[in-house]
């Protein structure tokens, strides 16, 4: 069977010999016959192959990494990196094989557990594109499996990329055997396809289960198993003795494999009911939550009026307006937040401990962290808000007077700083007050705002254009770790500066605030002055590509 | 639906017959919903929608704006499943066996997404395969499409490239191309210029010549009113009227059938409400 569109058919003949025999004997009768048997229709299902292949191509859908090779090379080649230098250093320390092993395969599940789980949530319960398609006579689980067929593509690229090294690294391994490697990669890889499949299984019990107007919420809290995971990594052995699970339970064989059958039954079914009446449920999942009624203060909002006075009138107003809604409603920006989860976690569990202690007390405290926290958190947030799940609503700023965008963007920063420092930091000053008294929390309250403001005006830059006005791109993420690990790098540096020279005297502390505020205000004219030009250029190519670009393609 | 009736002298029995040979059978019944509802969420949408078509009829659906149409019509697409109440088409249920029915359909929708990437070509292409149409036979068929619809020199364009008329004559086409037994129109001719409207409103009075079946949903009355031999109203959910615009027009004693449709729709003068607008705009 032929590609469906003409550029393929050319990339074909470019493609190695291996690659193209393996593309016949897939397109071929025998493995049509096989998807049949699955109840697939083998020529919907390359036909649906194809296409999504074709607009991924042509950047219409960027959201799916495994559509997405350039991406998924990369991030291959990057954290393959990062695991093959530490399993050199492993091997040097010759732990006994079966640690190494399950070391390796404790971390590729985690790492494949995030992104696929991820993948799988985007791909399935946010179907946008599958609403052209709901009333084509196309099978529930010809549609699936043709979306699936990425999450399989993340699975044998990123596998073997994490575990070529340190399989090779296994032969330094003592007792040395020369069949360690195939053993490794063959785990590693039955492991990854175990993932995969409990992912599409653990979605297809709640598509099927869940209702339509709850199934967004439901995706997202799915999204934070990975999280969970991590934390039982971290706090296993101690939950397993609080709780007491009898040693026979782990050592009885058989009742291991029967979990296993179980979980793979879990997954299977799910699946099977995702083939079921998927496409009839999309136009549901899709509209989810948009019969909710959401509250609407008809009451004008005091801080929004405020905003309006302080930061150049009703345009300002629209920006704090929008973001705070938009925040609190857009689920592909909910969604991004997730990866903020587990970060959150660990330093509340910290801040709970250690929040007693001053950080004037003379020692080194997690509240030197704190204004570096937020920074942190507004670092992960902006980048992100330039994508939403509406992004085709972006054609209204079209229309925007260019003069309004500087103060819609004075707006977004007004709703950030609200939202993620002015609030956050008003609660810790009641709290901080009674721990440490009045005094030290004001002028440790007010370093601390002040420094996270000189973050965000900082960040505020990060924000590639309108607000919510991109479709979501699968490499987003890995272009920011570069920016990451700068921000890590200068927040240890300016820890250490706030501990052996700042937090000495609280006059010092309070000039050190003055001057960061002056700081945050000059970096928030200039920020603002950028965010509004890339806010111009978004616009502007987006009015030049509906007229100029792609008029003819042949 | 005819109710059963018992019968006990052969008077009554030759009247029973002569009533049986007039209802419809389920053969030459195209489409039919009993007792339909659908809820969003929480919000019920539909509330026991009832009717049938039959055979080479046109049927305009009417309605206010949210009163439910194009939800029927998407749940006569296979897109949504009614929460109670059935559905079928052909004789086929819905939504269990929706590929079949979907075979059979062609559905222009209200406001349809595209791959924007595609070229018209390409479009049509995809939809004529995925009804897995002979390759000879869809390339034809695409050809004519296009050529009638003026679209043959911009086959090769991106539908991003592509006007709001453009984007709908390529809807329309993709509806027709597997040559569909029953055709669901939402608001076909949006978008259309004056000649590709009056084009589409012939084309549909042929495609009913040779036995297709149109449920055709319009805000644009007196099209309805030309195209359609009987139309059915639905207001907030419910079915509230279902006859030929000329029997409808004699029981409401209305002289159009705008007048009608604001009658049954107790829709009130439009004039406080322009006013309102013109003062709010003032202040």
């Amino acid at each position: 069977m032929n590609g469906l569109f003409t550029p393929d058919k050319k990339n074909d003949e470019k493609k190695p010999q291996a690659a193209r025999l393996i593309a016949r004997l897939l397109r071929g009768p025998k493995f049509a016959r096989f998807l049949e048997r699955l109840g697939i229709d083998p020529k919907q299902y390359w036909l649906l192959t194809d296409l999504f292949h074709t607009i991924g191509q042509r950047r219409e859908f960027m959201g799916q990494l495994g559509r997405d090779r350039d991406t998924l090379r990369w991030i291959t080649i990057l954290y393959g990196a990062i695991m093959g230098i530490m399993s050199l250093g492993l091997a040097v320390a010759q732990p006994t094989p079966s640690l190494y092993l399950l070391i390796f395969l404790g971390m590729t599940a985690f790492l494949l557990f995030s992104i696929v789980i991820s993948e799988t949530s985007n791909t399935l319960v946010n179907p946008v594109e599958a609403l052209m398609l709901a009333h084509q006579p196309i099978n529930g689980a010809t549609y699936t499996v043709a979306k699936l067929t990425h999450i399989l593509t993340i699975v044998l690229y990123l596998v073997p990329g994490l575990n070529a090294v340190p399989a090779l690294a296994g032969l330094l391994l003592k007792p040395f055997r020369w069949s360690y490697p195939i053993l490794h990669m063959v785990v590693a890889l039955a492991l990854g396809l175990s993932i995969a499949l409990f992912c599409c299984g653990l979605f297809g019990w709640l598509i099927r289960f869940v209702p339509a107007a709850r199934l967004k919420s439901a995706a997202r809290i799915a999204e934070f198993l990975p999280t969970l995971m991590f934390f039982s990594f971290a706090y296993g052995e101690r939950l397993a003795r609080a709780v007491h699970i009898p040693a026979w339970l782990t050592a009885n064989r058989g009742l291991q494999i029967s979990i296993a059958v179980v979980i793979l039954g879990f997954a299977a079914t799910g699946i099977r009911s995702l083939s079921m009446d998927y496409l009839i449920r999309v136009s549901s999942m899709v509209h989810a939550g948009s019969s909710k009624k959401m509250r609407t203060r008809r009451r004008a909002s005091l801080i929004g009026d405020m905003v309006r006075r302080c930061c150049g009138g009703q345009a300002a107003r629209a920006g704090f307006e929008f973001l705070r809604r938009l925040m609190a409603r857009d689920w592909q920006f909910r969604r991004q937040l997730m990866a903020l989860a587990p970060s959150l976690i660990w330093f509340a569990v910290t801040l709970v401990r250690g929040w007693k202690t001053s950080p004037f007390s003379g020692g080194f405290t997690i509240m030197h962290l704190l204004p570096h926290f937020f920074g942190f958190v507004t670092l992960a947030i902006c980048p992100a808000l330039a994508y939403g799940s509406d992004y085709q609503a972006i054609w209204m700023f079209l229309l925007t007077p260019l003069g309004a965008l500087r103060k819609f963007g004075a707006g977004v920063h007004a709703a950030l700083w609200t939202i993620f420092i002015g609030v956050p930091h008003t609660v810790l000053f009641c709290l901080l007050a009674f721990a440490w008294g009045v005094l030290d929390s004001a002028v440790f309250i007010a370093f601390s705002a002040a420094m996270a403001s000189l973050y965000l005006a900082l960040e505020i830059r990060l924000i590639n254009g309108v607000p919510f006005g991109k479709q979501l791109q699968s490499n987003r993420n890995y272009s920011m770790l570069g920016i990451l690990i700068l921000f890590g790098a200068s927040a240890a540096i300016m820890a250490a500066v706030q501990y052996f020279l700042i937090f000495r005297s609280r006059q010092v502390v309070l000039i050190a605030a003055t001057i960061l505020v002056a700081a945050a205000w000059v970096a928030a004219r200039s920020s603002l002055e950028s965010f509004a030009i890339a806010m111009r250029h978004q616009l502007g190519t987006l009015s030049a590509e509906s007229t100029l670009l792609y008029r003819e393609i042949e | 639906m005819e109710k059963s009736r018992t019968t006990d002298s052969p008077g009554a029995a030759k009247s029973a017959e002569f009533l049986s040979r007039l209802t419809p059978r389920p053969a030459a019944c195209a489409l039919s919903l009993d007792n339909v509802f659908f809820s969003y969420g929480g919000a019920e949408v539909l509330h026991g929608i009832s009717f049938t078509l039959a055979k080479r009829e046109i049927v305009g659906l009417l309605g206010p704006n949210g009163a439910g149409k194009s939800t029927t019509i998407k749940i006569i697409a296979g897109i949504l499943a009614a929460a109670s109440g059935a559905v079928s088409v052909a004789g086929l249920e819905l939504p269990r066996q929706a590929v079949e029915v979907k075979r059979r359909i062609g559905y222009v929708p209200e406001a349809a997404g595209l791959y924007e990437s595609l070229t018209g070509q390409e479009f049509l292409e995809l939809i004529g395969r995925l009804h897995d149409i002979e390759e000879e036979t869809l390339q034809k068929r695409i050809l004519g499409l296009l050529e009638t619809f003026g679209l043959i020199s911009d086959r090769s364009s991106r539908l991003d490239s592509y006007s709001k008329g453009m984007r709908q004559k390529i809807l329309i086409a993709s509806a027709l191309l597997h040559n569909p037994e029953l055709i669901l129109l939402d608001e076909p001719l949006t978008g259309l210029d004056v000649n590709s409207a009056v084009l589409v409103k012939d084309l549909l009075a042929a495609l009913a010549a040779e036995g297709k079946t149109i449920l055709y949903s319009s805000h644009v009355l007196d099209v309805v009113e030309r195209v359609c031999n009987r139309v059915i109203v639905i207001y907030q959910g419910r079915l509230i009227a279902d006859d030929s615009p000329e029997a409808l027009k004699e029981s409401t004693c209305q002289p159009t059938l705008e007048d009608v449709f604001r009658y049954l729709t107790h829709a009130s003068s439009v004039e406080p409400g322009v006013s309102r607008i013109i003062e709010s705009l003032k202040s």
